[in-house]
């Protein structure tokens, strides 16, 4: 099949619509220069959210040949390869926004305890930047995109000037707050970038707790309104729908060209070209991407001389308890939507004076589902058949509070990407084999989060429900991949400088969870923001100094 | 004055109307027979509706037949109940399904039977009082002076 060649040069192509590529987009046409967007699917009209399609209505809606947006791409589309036994669940997002259509909306910044954790205990290596150098952009986030929260700083958690009203906490996180309390732990208020009054011409928030299909009039930070439409108001934005990266190109010298993109549906071939690259197509896919783009410059894979690009795969270990506390049982159901997801946090805790642990870094702590939900599937753990049954669901019902812990994983070589073993997509392209493990420091640290979640409930005096505290969790569920082209001092030992710029290749910035060093126990989308704005400040700025 | 528990729970009983049965089932009938006296002997009617009630044969129906290793499980699960179990007393099957909490298809009926139920508009609203995923001006949170330490 022919190959079709734009001949335009464009000051910078990006490939992605998500947080970073966003990002990307809305800061680098704000300074003037012209970028062309590749997106691997198309826009999520809000009108056609599932928002406010109740619980029951959704087989009626089914059954008369409705669907909601299709955000999950499908794995024929999108396959990958695990070994046997060893299972990854990756959750990809083809289309304008990316995850950002349906994130959790966590927003918390990393600490010098995350930045710095490899100076103090020698795994790995250090973040190349610190806390002061991104608080800055963290501050230029939190004021653009709206990040409700407190301002209860803690050193494992900076607080923010800017943040909107937090939201009251429900009565089962206000009582786990108090049990916590009694034993030392802290909780806060959590940080979401859900928008408690109007921000910046985007709506409130309503309440309605269903942010997980998708906001229906914008109300939390999507990429796709909060970025990419402003960005395409400026006129200096130009985005190809259902164009499917497939490799970097380069010229002689090794540096990048341009990109090779198929249609995802008539999966004819594409090349555009580029003064400079921006990747951000999410940490698995970006990386594949990169490893994908081998020359006689780089038979590794782009950027790669130093073989760390594919290796550190870090993603985050978690668990989940439930519970019921004495004082709600029975009592009347209140709407306990909120925000959806929790309104408090607890920062991690583990480094302080007179604790000990055997292992190294540590876990925070997330509280999503505490009181009355859209259902009740933890009832299948209570006991018993029959009206009484009945009976025992409806009392426990308002009571229910659930704890996830969700700990750092470190960085280990050989939990990593790579690419052709493991055959073709049905575009020709070799795809992404994923090899991950826990190990025991993962294992260490998963039985002190149990503890610690056990330890507030039974100070809450709450009914635990049964659960398995061998149960490590299936890797990736937590949607927080990183590290696979990690950035530091060295270029010897990672692939990108601190303003997520190839050592090996000037023109190449690679601005999603690929970038970090390490994984830390936070979500990491609020810092996706502040490193891709950081970096795209440096590119223009580099750019216009022809340095790239 | 304000419709008691009941009024709205009578009114919503009335909007579950039965489509299901008007469309091909995966099951036979003389499964969803079976399946039907299942599902109420898990969830009963009370004063609230029961699964039955609230459609969860149909709701179970649909998910086996979008899965087939699952319906076959399934179906061998309905076949060993026997033929007896028609005949036995409401309370004899409560009695049964107690005495055999572990049993893994008692389980997996279990789970779906709660599944189907409380996302129903009978189950989730009537049953447990769920009255989210509306529009709202102002988030209160918890209001109990108790529970404020």
């Amino acid at each position: 099949m022919q190959v079709r060649k734009s001949p335009e040069v464009h000051d910078v192509v990006i490939i992605g619509s998500g947080a970073s590529g966003g990002m990307a987009a809305w800061n680098l046409t704000r300074k003037g220069l012209r970028v062309l967007m590749l997106d691997a699917g198309t826009k999520f009209p809000r009108s056609q959210f599932w928002s406010h399609v109740k619980p029951w209505q959704v087989p009626e809606k089914i059954a008369a040949g409705q669907k909601p947006p299709q955000f999950y791409v499908d794995l024929k589309t999108a396959p990958f390869q695990t070994p046997p036994g060893q299972p990854f669940d990756l959750v990809r997002v083809w289309g304008r926004g990316g995850k950002t259509n349906i994130w959790g909306r966590v927003s918390l910044r990393y600490a010098d305890l995350d930045f710095a954790g490899a100076e103090r205990d020698g795994w790995e290596i250090p973040w190349p930047i610190r806390y002061k150098d991104l608080a800055p952009y963290y501050d230029n986030v939190d004021r653009l995109i709206g990040v409700c929260g407190g301002d209860d700083d803690q050193d494992s958690l900076p607080g923010s000037r800017y943040h909107l009203p937090p939201p009251p906490p429900r009565c089962g996180e206000r009582l786990l707050q108090r049990a916590a309390g009694k034993i030392g732990v802290s909780i806060v208020a959590g940080r979401r970038a859900v928008l408690t009054r109007p921000h910046n011409g985007h709506a409130a928030c309503h309440y309605c707790g269903a942010c997980g299909k998708g906001c229906d009039v914008g109300a939390f930070f999507n990429s796709s309104d909060y970025l990419i439409e402003p960005a395409l108001a400026s006129g200096r934005l130009r985005v190809i729908d259902n164009a499917v990266v497939a490799r970097v190109l380069t010229d002689d010298e090794g540096r990048a060209s341009g990109i090779q993109y198929f249609d995802r549906f008539t999966k004819e071939e594409h090349t555009v070209k580029a003064r400079v690259v921006v990747v951000a197509a999410s940490c698995i896919d970006s990386t594949r991407i990169l490893l994908n783009s081998k020359s006689r410059r780089h038979p590794n894979g782009i950027g790669n001389s130093s073989d760390v690009i594919g290796r550190y795969l870090s993603e985050q270990v978690r668990l989940h308890m439930f519970g019921f506390v004495p004082e709600l049982l029975g009592a009347p159901v209140q709407n306990d939507d909120g925000i959806g997801g929790e309104h408090v946090y607890m920062p991690r805790f583990n480094h302080r004076d007179g604790r000990k642990r055997d292992y190294l870094r540590g876990f925070g702590m997330q509280f999503w589902g505490c009181g009355a939900g859209d259902g009740a599937g933890w009832a299948k753990e209570i006991p018993g058949f029959g009206a009484d049954f009945k009976t025992a669901v409806r009392k426990r019902y308002p009571a229910l509070v659930a704890l996830h812990p969700y700990g750092e994983v470190l960085p280990y070589a050989d939990n990593r990407i790579t690419v052709g073993s493991a055959g073709v997509d049905d575009y020709g392209v070799p795809i992404a084999r994923i090899e991950f493990k826990y190990r025991e420091n993962e294992r260490k640290m998963m039985t002190e989060m149990y503890q610690t979640a056990g330890a507030i409930l039974k100070e809450a005096k709450a009914e635990i429900l049964p659960y398995d505290p061998s149960f490590m969790g299936i890797p990736g569920q937590a949607i927080h991949e990183h590290g696979t082209c990690r950035m530091g001092a060295d270029p010897k030992r990672s692939a990108l400088n601190g303003f997520c710029q190839m050592h090996d290749v000037k023109n190449v910035f690679v601005v999603d969870g690929a970038a970090f060093t390490t994984a830390s126990e936070k979500n990491p989308t609020l810092t996706i923001l502040a490193l891709a704005w950081r970096a795209t400040d440096y590119l223009a700025t580099e750019l216009k100094a022809k340095r790239l | 004055m304000n419709p008691t528990r009941r009024d709205v729970l009578v009114t919503i009983a009335a909007f579950a109307a039965p489509t299901a049965e008007a469309q091909a089932s995966f099951l036979t009938a003389a499964e969803l027979a079976s399946l039907t006296l299942l599902v109420d002997t898990i969830i009963p009617r009370t004063d609230t509706p029961g699964a039955a009630d609230a459609g969860v044969p149909a709701y179970i129906d649909r998910c086996l037949a979008a899965n087939a290793e699952l319906a076959e499980r399934f179906r061998a699960g309905l076949k060993a109940l026997g033929a007896g179990w028609a005949a036995l007393s409401a309370a004899q099957r409560t009695e049964l399904l107690q005495s055999r909490q572990d049993d893994p298809f008692f389980r997996l009926v279990k789970g779906m039977t709660v599944d189907g139920y409380y996302t129903s508009r009978e189950g989730l609203a009537g049953e447990l009082g769920w009255h989210g995923n509306t529009y709202l001006t102002e988030f209160k949170g918890c209001t109990h002076p108790e529970h404020q330490r």
